[in-house]
Protein backbone atom coordinates (compact mmCIF):
# COMPACT_ATOMS: atom_id res chain seq x y z
CA UNK A 1 0.00 0.00 0.00
CA UNK A 2 2.76 2.41 1.08
CA UNK A 3 4.82 1.33 -1.90
CA UNK A 4 1.90 1.97 -4.24
CA UNK A 5 1.42 5.49 -2.84
CA UNK A 6 5.12 6.21 -3.31
CA UNK A 7 4.98 4.95 -6.85
CA UNK A 8 2.05 7.21 -7.75
CA UNK A 9 3.86 10.18 -6.19
CA UNK A 10 6.85 9.40 -8.31
CA UNK A 11 4.68 9.13 -11.40
CA UNK A 12 3.23 12.52 -10.53
CA UNK A 13 6.75 13.84 -10.07
CA UNK A 14 7.81 12.51 -13.46
CA UNK A 15 4.86 14.23 -15.10
CA UNK A 16 5.72 17.44 -13.26
CA UNK A 17 9.31 17.15 -14.48
CA UNK A 18 8.28 16.86 -18.09
CA UNK A 19 5.84 19.75 -17.66
CA UNK A 20 8.50 21.87 -15.95
CA UNK A 21 11.00 21.22 -18.71
CA UNK A 22 8.43 21.95 -21.39
CA UNK A 23 7.35 25.18 -19.70
CA UNK A 24 10.91 26.40 -19.21
CA UNK A 25 12.04 25.45 -22.70
CA UNK A 26 8.85 26.90 -24.15
CA UNK A 27 9.23 30.18 -22.32
CA UNK A 28 12.82 30.53 -23.44
CA UNK A 29 11.96 29.49 -26.96
CA UNK A 30 9.01 31.85 -27.25
CA UNK A 31 11.14 34.82 -26.30
CA UNK A 32 13.97 33.67 -28.58
CA UNK A 33 17.65 33.55 -27.72
CA UNK A 34 19.01 35.14 -30.85
CA UNK A 35 20.05 38.68 -31.55
CA UNK A 36 19.67 39.59 -35.19
CA UNK A 37 21.97 42.41 -36.08
CA UNK A 38 20.69 45.20 -38.30
CA UNK A 39 24.21 46.35 -39.14
CA UNK A 40 25.30 46.14 -42.74
CA UNK A 41 28.97 46.63 -43.37
CA UNK A 42 29.74 49.12 -46.14
CA UNK A 43 31.86 47.81 -48.99
CA UNK A 44 34.86 49.92 -48.05
CA UNK A 45 37.62 47.31 -47.96
CA UNK A 46 38.12 47.32 -44.19
CA UNK A 47 37.58 43.86 -42.70
CA UNK A 48 35.67 43.87 -39.44
CA UNK A 49 34.05 41.58 -36.93
CA UNK A 50 30.27 41.43 -37.35
CA UNK A 51 27.61 39.65 -35.36
CA UNK A 52 25.95 36.82 -37.28
CA UNK A 53 23.70 34.15 -35.76
CA UNK A 54 24.80 34.78 -32.20
CA UNK A 55 28.48 34.56 -32.90
CA UNK A 56 31.07 36.84 -34.43
CA UNK A 57 32.20 36.41 -38.02
CA UNK A 58 34.60 38.16 -40.36
CA UNK A 59 33.11 40.52 -42.92
CA UNK A 60 35.71 41.25 -45.58
CA UNK A 61 33.80 44.35 -46.76
CA UNK A 62 34.66 43.74 -50.38
CA UNK A 63 38.38 43.12 -49.97
CA UNK A 64 39.95 40.03 -51.47
CA UNK A 65 42.39 37.77 -49.73
CA UNK A 66 45.17 36.43 -51.91
CA UNK A 67 46.60 32.99 -51.24
CA UNK A 68 49.80 34.54 -49.85
CA UNK A 69 47.79 36.79 -47.59
CA UNK A 70 45.70 33.87 -46.37
CA UNK A 71 48.83 31.85 -45.68
CA UNK A 72 50.39 34.73 -43.77
CA UNK A 73 47.24 35.20 -41.70
CA UNK A 74 47.34 31.52 -40.88
CA UNK A 75 51.02 31.72 -39.91
CA UNK A 76 50.73 34.67 -37.57
CA UNK A 77 47.41 33.80 -35.95
CA UNK A 78 47.74 29.99 -35.97
CA UNK A 79 44.13 29.71 -37.14
CA UNK A 80 43.47 27.32 -40.00
CA UNK A 81 40.06 28.67 -40.96
CA UNK A 82 38.40 32.05 -41.10
CA UNK A 83 34.78 32.21 -39.95
CA UNK A 84 32.96 34.41 -42.44
CA UNK A 85 29.30 35.19 -43.04
CA UNK A 86 29.12 32.39 -45.59
CA UNK A 87 30.86 29.78 -43.45
CA UNK A 88 34.38 28.76 -42.61
CA UNK A 89 36.98 29.69 -45.19
CA UNK A 90 40.08 27.49 -45.22
CA UNK A 91 43.36 29.39 -45.01
CA UNK A 92 46.13 27.80 -47.09
CA UNK A 93 49.44 26.66 -45.70
CA UNK A 94 52.31 27.77 -47.91
CA UNK A 95 55.65 29.53 -47.84
CA UNK A 96 55.42 33.30 -47.79
CA UNK A 97 58.55 35.30 -48.71
CA UNK A 98 59.90 37.32 -45.83
CA UNK A 99 58.97 40.96 -45.54
CA UNK A 100 59.52 43.75 -43.09
CA UNK A 101 56.57 44.55 -40.89
CA UNK A 102 57.33 47.83 -39.27
CA UNK A 103 55.07 49.76 -37.00
CA UNK A 104 55.85 53.43 -37.27
CA UNK A 105 54.22 56.15 -35.27
CA UNK A 106 51.98 55.80 -32.24
CA UNK A 107 48.78 55.77 -34.26
CA UNK A 108 48.15 54.77 -37.80
CA UNK A 109 46.96 57.68 -39.90
CA UNK A 110 44.22 56.19 -42.04
CA UNK A 111 44.55 56.34 -45.82
CA UNK A 112 41.02 56.57 -47.00
CA UNK A 113 39.66 57.54 -50.36
CA UNK A 114 36.70 59.81 -50.69
CA UNK A 115 35.69 63.36 -50.07
CA UNK A 116 37.05 65.41 -47.20
CA UNK A 117 34.89 64.89 -44.11
CA UNK A 118 33.44 68.04 -42.60
CA UNK A 119 31.83 68.35 -39.20
CA UNK A 120 28.34 69.68 -39.73
CA UNK A 121 27.13 69.63 -36.13
CA UNK A 122 29.79 70.04 -33.45
CA UNK A 123 30.14 66.97 -31.26
CA UNK A 124 28.50 64.63 -33.73
CA UNK A 125 30.01 62.61 -36.52
CA UNK A 126 28.73 63.72 -39.90
CA UNK A 127 26.53 61.28 -41.79
CA UNK A 128 28.60 59.63 -44.48
CA UNK A 129 26.31 59.16 -47.43
CA UNK A 130 29.04 57.41 -49.38
CA UNK A 131 31.41 55.67 -46.98
CA UNK A 132 35.08 56.40 -47.57
CA UNK A 133 37.03 53.51 -49.08
CA UNK A 134 40.18 52.01 -47.67
CA UNK A 135 40.95 50.48 -51.05
CA UNK A 136 40.96 53.10 -53.81
CA UNK A 137 39.71 50.67 -56.44
CA UNK A 138 37.42 48.26 -54.77
CA UNK A 139 36.41 45.04 -56.42
CA UNK A 140 32.89 44.21 -55.42
CA UNK A 141 32.53 41.16 -53.22
CA UNK A 142 31.77 37.75 -54.58
CA UNK A 143 35.03 36.33 -55.80
CA UNK A 144 37.43 35.26 -53.12
CA UNK A 145 40.52 33.42 -54.16
CA UNK A 146 40.59 31.01 -51.31
CA UNK A 147 38.82 27.74 -50.81
CA UNK A 148 35.07 27.73 -50.58
CA UNK A 149 33.48 27.86 -47.16
CA UNK A 150 33.39 24.49 -45.55
CA UNK A 151 30.17 24.11 -43.70
CA UNK A 152 27.92 26.44 -41.79
CA UNK A 153 28.10 27.90 -38.37
CA UNK A 154 28.52 25.73 -35.36
CA UNK A 155 27.46 26.64 -31.89
CA UNK A 156 24.06 26.53 -30.38
CA UNK A 157 22.98 25.28 -27.07
CA UNK A 158 24.22 22.00 -25.72
CA UNK A 159 22.15 18.95 -26.23
CA UNK A 160 20.43 17.45 -23.30
CA UNK A 161 21.02 13.76 -23.33
CA UNK A 162 18.33 11.39 -22.24
CA UNK A 163 19.26 8.22 -20.53
CA UNK A 164 18.51 4.80 -21.87
CA UNK A 165 16.31 3.22 -19.25
CA UNK A 166 14.01 0.46 -20.33
CA UNK A 167 12.76 -2.59 -18.55
CA UNK A 168 11.38 -2.82 -15.05
CA UNK A 169 8.07 -1.53 -13.81
CA UNK A 170 6.71 1.95 -14.36
CA UNK A 171 7.30 3.05 -10.77
CA UNK A 172 11.00 2.23 -10.90
CA UNK A 173 11.37 4.01 -14.24
CA UNK A 174 9.54 7.05 -12.88
CA UNK A 175 11.76 7.09 -9.81
CA UNK A 176 14.89 7.08 -11.94
CA UNK A 177 13.43 9.83 -14.13
CA UNK A 178 12.58 11.99 -11.13
CA UNK A 179 16.00 11.52 -9.52
CA UNK A 180 17.63 12.36 -12.84
CA UNK A 181 15.43 15.41 -13.31
CA UNK A 182 16.03 16.68 -9.80
CA UNK A 183 19.78 16.37 -10.25
CA UNK A 184 20.05 17.30 -13.93
CA UNK A 185 17.91 20.45 -13.97
CA UNK A 186 20.06 22.32 -11.41
CA UNK A 187 23.20 21.25 -13.27
CA UNK A 188 21.83 22.58 -16.53
CA UNK A 189 20.64 25.79 -14.87
CA UNK A 190 24.07 26.41 -13.35
CA UNK A 191 25.76 25.54 -16.62
CA UNK A 192 23.54 27.94 -18.58
CA UNK A 193 23.94 30.71 -16.01
CA UNK A 194 27.72 30.47 -15.91
CA UNK A 195 28.45 29.83 -19.57
CA UNK A 196 28.64 32.13 -22.55
CA UNK A 197 26.33 31.59 -25.52
CA UNK A 198 29.00 32.53 -28.03
CA UNK A 199 31.75 30.11 -28.99
CA UNK A 200 35.01 31.36 -27.43
CA UNK A 201 37.05 29.59 -30.10
CA UNK A 202 35.11 31.11 -32.97
CA UNK A 203 35.16 34.54 -31.30
CA UNK A 204 38.91 34.48 -30.77
CA UNK A 205 39.42 33.22 -34.31
CA UNK A 206 37.35 35.97 -35.94
CA UNK A 207 38.87 38.73 -33.82
CA UNK A 208 42.46 37.55 -34.29
CA UNK A 209 42.08 37.29 -38.04
CA UNK A 210 40.46 40.71 -38.41
CA UNK A 211 43.12 42.36 -36.24
CA UNK A 212 45.95 40.64 -38.07
CA UNK A 213 44.48 41.32 -41.48
CA UNK A 214 44.03 45.02 -40.75
CA UNK A 215 47.61 45.27 -39.47
CA UNK A 216 48.98 43.58 -42.57
CA UNK A 217 46.75 45.50 -44.96
CA UNK A 218 47.73 48.83 -43.44
CA UNK A 219 51.47 48.14 -43.61
CA UNK A 220 53.42 48.40 -46.83
CA UNK A 221 55.18 45.42 -48.37
CA UNK A 222 53.13 42.71 -46.69
CA UNK A 223 51.24 39.99 -48.57
CA UNK A 224 47.97 41.70 -47.58
CA UNK A 225 48.94 45.34 -48.20
CA UNK A 226 46.49 47.80 -49.62
CA UNK A 227 48.01 49.49 -52.66
CA UNK A 228 51.23 51.11 -51.59
CA UNK A 229 50.50 50.67 -47.90
CA UNK A 230 51.02 53.35 -45.33
CA UNK A 231 53.20 56.31 -46.27
CA UNK B 1 21.10 7.25 -2.24
CA UNK B 2 24.86 7.21 -2.53
CA UNK B 3 24.70 6.50 -6.22
CA UNK B 4 22.16 9.28 -6.71
CA UNK B 5 24.43 11.74 -4.91
CA UNK B 6 27.41 10.56 -6.92
CA UNK B 7 25.48 11.00 -10.15
CA UNK B 8 24.35 14.49 -9.18
CA UNK B 9 27.88 15.53 -8.18
CA UNK B 10 29.27 14.12 -11.40
CA UNK B 11 26.71 16.02 -13.47
CA UNK B 12 27.40 19.25 -11.62
CA UNK B 13 31.15 18.85 -12.00
CA UNK B 14 30.92 18.01 -15.68
CA UNK B 15 28.61 20.96 -16.25
CA UNK B 16 31.00 23.32 -14.49
CA UNK B 17 33.96 21.80 -16.31
CA UNK B 18 32.40 22.44 -19.69
CA UNK B 19 31.46 25.93 -18.59
CA UNK B 20 34.79 26.97 -17.22
CA UNK B 21 37.10 24.87 -19.34
CA UNK B 22 38.10 25.34 -22.96
CA UNK B 23 38.07 29.12 -22.87
CA UNK B 24 39.87 30.30 -25.98
CA UNK B 25 41.37 33.77 -25.95
CA UNK B 26 42.70 36.04 -28.66
CA UNK B 27 46.43 35.75 -29.17
CA UNK B 28 47.08 38.54 -31.66
CA UNK B 29 47.18 42.12 -30.43
CA UNK B 30 46.49 44.75 -33.10
CA UNK B 31 49.40 47.12 -33.71
CA UNK B 32 48.45 49.37 -36.62
CA UNK B 33 45.44 51.14 -35.20
CA UNK B 34 43.91 54.52 -36.01
CA UNK B 35 43.70 57.18 -33.30
CA UNK B 36 40.17 56.63 -31.97
CA UNK B 37 39.59 53.18 -33.42
CA UNK B 38 37.91 50.56 -31.24
CA UNK B 39 39.41 47.09 -31.47
CA UNK B 40 38.11 43.82 -30.07
CA UNK B 41 39.76 41.27 -27.87
CA UNK B 42 38.34 38.05 -26.43
CA UNK B 43 39.41 36.87 -22.98
CA UNK B 44 36.59 35.34 -20.96
CA UNK B 45 34.26 37.74 -22.76
CA UNK B 46 34.55 40.56 -25.23
CA UNK B 47 36.83 43.50 -24.44
CA UNK B 48 36.99 46.72 -26.40
CA UNK B 49 40.15 48.79 -26.51
CA UNK B 50 41.15 52.10 -28.05
CA UNK B 51 44.37 54.07 -27.80
CA UNK B 52 45.96 51.32 -25.73
CA UNK B 53 43.28 51.54 -23.06
CA UNK B 54 40.36 49.34 -22.10
CA UNK B 55 37.16 51.15 -23.02
CA UNK B 56 34.54 48.51 -22.15
CA UNK B 57 34.15 44.82 -21.50
CA UNK B 58 31.24 42.42 -21.54
CA UNK B 59 28.77 41.80 -20.25
CA UNK B 60 28.25 45.19 -18.62
CA UNK B 61 29.93 47.26 -21.37
CA UNK B 62 30.00 50.25 -19.07
CA UNK B 63 31.76 53.21 -20.66
CA UNK B 64 30.99 52.18 -24.22
CA UNK B 65 28.04 54.57 -24.59
CA UNK B 66 30.19 57.52 -23.52
CA UNK B 67 32.99 56.60 -25.90
CA UNK B 68 30.74 56.32 -28.96
CA UNK B 69 28.37 59.15 -28.03
CA UNK B 70 28.99 61.21 -31.18
CA UNK B 71 27.49 58.53 -33.46
CA UNK B 72 23.78 58.30 -32.65
CA UNK B 73 23.31 54.72 -33.96
CA UNK B 74 26.36 53.51 -32.07
CA UNK B 75 25.19 55.25 -28.93
CA UNK B 76 21.76 53.58 -29.15
CA UNK B 77 23.32 50.14 -29.55
CA UNK B 78 25.79 50.79 -26.74
CA UNK B 79 22.95 51.69 -24.38
CA UNK B 80 21.04 48.58 -25.44
CA UNK B 81 24.15 46.46 -24.83
CA UNK B 82 24.55 47.85 -21.33
CA UNK B 83 20.91 47.30 -20.48
CA UNK B 84 20.90 43.73 -21.82
CA UNK B 85 24.20 43.03 -20.07
CA UNK B 86 22.88 44.10 -16.68
CA UNK B 87 19.75 42.00 -17.14
CA UNK B 88 21.83 39.00 -18.22
CA UNK B 89 24.03 39.23 -15.13
CA UNK B 90 21.00 39.46 -12.83
CA UNK B 91 19.22 36.55 -14.51
CA UNK B 92 22.37 34.41 -14.47
CA UNK B 93 22.83 34.87 -10.74
CA UNK B 94 19.18 34.23 -9.96
CA UNK B 95 18.97 31.28 -12.34
CA UNK B 96 22.11 29.68 -10.95
CA UNK B 97 21.14 30.10 -7.30
CA UNK B 98 17.51 29.03 -7.70
CA UNK B 99 18.47 26.20 -10.03
CA UNK B 100 21.08 24.89 -7.60
CA UNK B 101 18.58 25.00 -4.77
CA UNK B 102 16.48 22.53 -6.76
CA UNK B 103 18.86 19.84 -5.53
CA UNK B 104 16.93 19.83 -2.25
CA UNK B 105 14.54 17.53 -4.10
CA UNK B 106 17.06 14.74 -3.52
CA UNK B 107 16.24 14.95 0.19
CA UNK B 108 13.05 13.09 -0.69
CA UNK B 109 15.14 9.96 -1.15
CA UNK B 110 15.89 10.03 2.58
CA UNK B 111 12.53 11.34 3.76
CA UNK B 112 10.27 8.95 1.82
CA UNK B 113 7.22 9.96 3.86
CA UNK B 114 7.30 13.39 2.21
CA UNK B 115 8.77 12.26 -1.06
CA UNK B 116 6.21 14.11 -3.20
CA UNK B 117 6.77 17.43 -1.46
CA UNK B 118 10.54 17.23 -1.66
CA UNK B 119 10.55 16.13 -5.28
CA UNK B 120 7.88 18.63 -6.29
CA UNK B 121 9.74 21.47 -4.60
CA UNK B 122 13.03 20.44 -6.14
CA UNK B 123 11.55 20.15 -9.58
CA UNK B 124 9.78 23.49 -9.29
CA UNK B 125 12.95 25.28 -8.20
CA UNK B 126 14.94 23.52 -10.90
CA UNK B 127 12.43 24.55 -13.57
CA UNK B 128 12.40 28.20 -12.41
CA UNK B 129 16.21 28.27 -12.28
CA UNK B 130 16.44 26.69 -15.70
CA UNK B 131 14.00 29.22 -17.15
CA UNK B 132 15.88 32.19 -15.69
CA UNK B 133 19.23 30.81 -16.80
CA UNK B 134 17.85 30.18 -20.28
CA UNK B 135 16.55 33.72 -20.45
CA UNK B 136 19.97 35.01 -19.40
CA UNK B 137 21.37 33.47 -22.59
CA UNK B 138 19.08 35.64 -24.65
CA UNK B 139 20.25 38.79 -22.88
CA UNK B 140 23.90 37.77 -23.14
CA UNK B 141 23.47 37.43 -26.89
CA UNK B 142 21.74 40.79 -27.09
CA UNK B 143 24.43 42.48 -24.99
CA UNK B 144 27.28 41.14 -27.11
CA UNK B 145 25.51 41.66 -30.42
CA UNK B 146 24.55 45.24 -29.62
CA UNK B 147 28.06 46.01 -28.39
CA UNK B 148 29.64 44.71 -31.62
CA UNK B 149 27.12 46.73 -33.64
CA UNK B 150 27.91 49.85 -31.61
CA UNK B 151 31.62 49.34 -32.26
CA UNK B 152 31.05 48.90 -35.99
CA UNK B 153 28.79 51.94 -36.37
CA UNK B 154 31.31 54.02 -34.44
CA UNK B 155 34.35 52.78 -36.35
CA UNK B 156 32.63 53.29 -39.70
CA UNK B 157 31.97 56.97 -39.02
CA UNK B 158 34.72 57.98 -36.64
CA UNK B 159 37.21 55.45 -35.26
CA UNK B 160 38.68 53.84 -38.35
CA UNK B 161 38.92 57.27 -40.00
CA UNK B 162 41.34 58.49 -37.35
CA UNK B 163 38.98 60.58 -35.23
CA UNK B 164 37.37 60.14 -31.84
CA UNK B 165 34.34 61.63 -30.11
CA UNK B 166 36.65 63.51 -27.75
CA UNK B 167 38.54 65.04 -30.66
CA UNK B 168 36.38 64.92 -33.74
CA UNK B 169 38.96 65.88 -36.35
CA UNK B 170 39.52 63.76 -39.42
CA UNK B 171 42.77 63.51 -41.34
CA UNK B 172 42.60 64.54 -44.98
CA UNK B 173 41.72 61.84 -47.49
CA UNK B 174 44.49 60.26 -49.52
CA UNK B 175 42.61 60.83 -52.72
CA UNK B 176 39.45 60.09 -54.56
CA UNK B 177 38.29 56.52 -55.08
CA UNK B 178 39.20 55.00 -58.42
CA UNK B 179 35.94 54.01 -60.01
CA UNK B 180 34.75 53.24 -63.48
CA UNK B 181 34.05 56.75 -64.70
CA UNK B 182 30.63 57.48 -66.13
CA UNK B 183 30.67 58.53 -69.77
CA UNK B 184 30.30 62.24 -69.41
CA UNK B 185 32.11 64.58 -71.81
CA UNK B 186 32.02 67.37 -69.26
CA UNK B 187 33.82 65.19 -66.73
CA UNK B 188 32.74 64.22 -63.24
CA UNK B 189 31.83 66.79 -60.70
CA UNK B 190 34.30 67.12 -57.86
CA UNK B 191 32.94 65.68 -54.64
CA UNK B 192 35.10 67.83 -52.43
CA UNK B 193 33.40 71.20 -51.83
CA UNK B 194 36.80 72.82 -51.45
CA UNK B 195 37.77 71.63 -54.90
CA UNK B 196 34.83 73.31 -56.61
CA UNK B 197 36.20 76.40 -58.34
CA UNK B 198 34.61 79.62 -57.26
CA UNK B 199 32.24 81.14 -59.76
CA UNK B 200 33.37 84.44 -61.26
CA UNK B 201 31.87 87.28 -59.37
CA UNK B 202 29.46 89.48 -61.30
CA UNK B 203 30.89 92.68 -62.65
CA UNK B 204 30.40 95.54 -60.31
CA UNK B 205 28.55 98.48 -61.63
Amino acid sequence: MHLQAGSSALRLGAAATVCGLLVSLGSVGSVGCSYSSSYTAPTDGRPRVVWVDDSPAVDLAGSQISADCGAELRRITQHETMPTRAGNMALPERYVPSYSFGVGSEFWVPRYYGPQIYIVRPGFAPPLIRPPLFLPSLVRPGSIHLAAPSGGHGGGMGRIGTGGGGGGNVGKGAAILVVLAVSVMPAIAIGLAASTPESPTRSAQAIDLVNAYNDLARSSGTPCSFVGGAP
Amino acid sequence: MNSAHKAASLLLLSSLATTLGGCATTTYAPRVVARGELTLQYDHGYKMNAGGERIASGLSYSGLDKYVRCVPQAHTHARAAQSAGRTAIALSILGGVIGASGLIGLAGLADTDHLGAWVGGGLGLGAVGLTLAGLSWRFKNHANGNAVDAMNYYNDSVGSLGASCDDLRYPAPAGAPIEAPPVDPAGPLPTDPAAIPALPSPPSL
